[in-house]
């Protein structure tokens, strides 16, 4: 018998949903792979696990989560500003720093894992699709000039004043508690964003 | 050669925020729909599906801890 309409738009939906997912699942194994040669076997595994995590899901085969639950925005600005002040004050490269981080990521993947409420549906994806395809350009030349100045640089210091990454730029002005504070509060700012934004507005 | 990959960086830089400024500019015609999504609403797309939302969250945490956290700057080889 054939596919009812209904049917037919729900499965199509679900195979575009899986190919996001399996994109998205290469992304994070091209950086795994990246940081692998970087020999940064945390940050490797950080990104290898999240691609593995993501693909068991789209396989179905990690239990069902619960709807999402709003967070009070009063209580993420302040978790945020409490998080910020303590980011700008630890060391940088200490055991503090890193566990801050590690304790903001783990919060933050937890409680954005949950689905938010579907968003109403585009009345026009032009203009959505139009930017998608001017900012995909911008963010792979990024990526890949990123890339080539790691590999160009890293044989000698005198290559790699000639080829820096942007890590090697802003490092210098991390240095500063100013620019540390900018950064914590920057980098903190954005979490709370990817954690509310992405649902109905 | 240092300028020229800096100048890749600026260029990406600027075509950033000229896509965004593009998005946001003043239409003659408020009831005529964007041409252009502004990031805002390009996250609020990607970040309603779970698998582009958990990728940005761990490149998002990956900046903190890279820059915060371990080496930032890689040693030369030679």
């Amino acid at each position: 018998m054939a596919a009812q309409p209904s049917e037919r738009t729900g499965r199509r939906a679900g195979l575009r949903a899986a190919l996001v997912a399996v994109l998205w699942v290469a992304v994070l194994g091209i950086i795994a792979t990246v940081q692998l040669v970087r020999e940064v076997p945390v940050d490797a595994a950080v990104f290898a696990i999240a691609a593995a995590v993501l693909l068991l899901d789209a396989a179905g085969l990690l239990p069902a989560t619960p709807a999402r639950r709003r967070i009070p925005r009063t209580v993420l600005l302040g978790a945020g500003l409490v998080g910020a002040a303590l980011l700008a004050l630890a060391p940088r490269h200490g055991v503090a720093a890193g566990v801050l981080v590690a304790g903001m990521g783990i919060a933050v993947a937890a409680l954005a894992w949950p689905d938010p409420p579907a968003p109403e549906p585009l009345r026009d994806p032009r203009p959505l699709r139009r930017a998608m395809a001017a900012w995909g350009p911008v963010v792979v030349v990024l990526g890949l000039s990123q890339l080539a100045s790691w590999l160009l640089g890293r044989p000698t210091a005198e290559t790699k004043l000639a080829h820096p990454a942007v890590s090697e730029l802003l490092d210098p002005l991390l240095d500063h508690p100013l620019g540390q504070a900018l950064f914590a509060a920057a980098w903190v700012a954005a979490g709370i964003g990817l954690l509310t934004r992405g649902g109905p507005r | 050669m240092r300028e020229l990959t800096i100048a890749v960086y600026l260029l990406c830089l600027v075509a950033a925020l000229a896509l965004e400024l593009l998005a946001r500019r003043p239409r003659r015609d408020p009831e005529q729909p964007r041409r252009l999504s502004a990031l805002g609403a390009m996250l609020d797309a990607l970040l309603a599906r779970r698998a582009p939302r958990i990728a940005l969250i761990v490149f998002w945490w990956w900046l903190g801890w890279h820059f915060l956290v371990v080496r930032t700057v890689d040693p030369p080889l030679g």
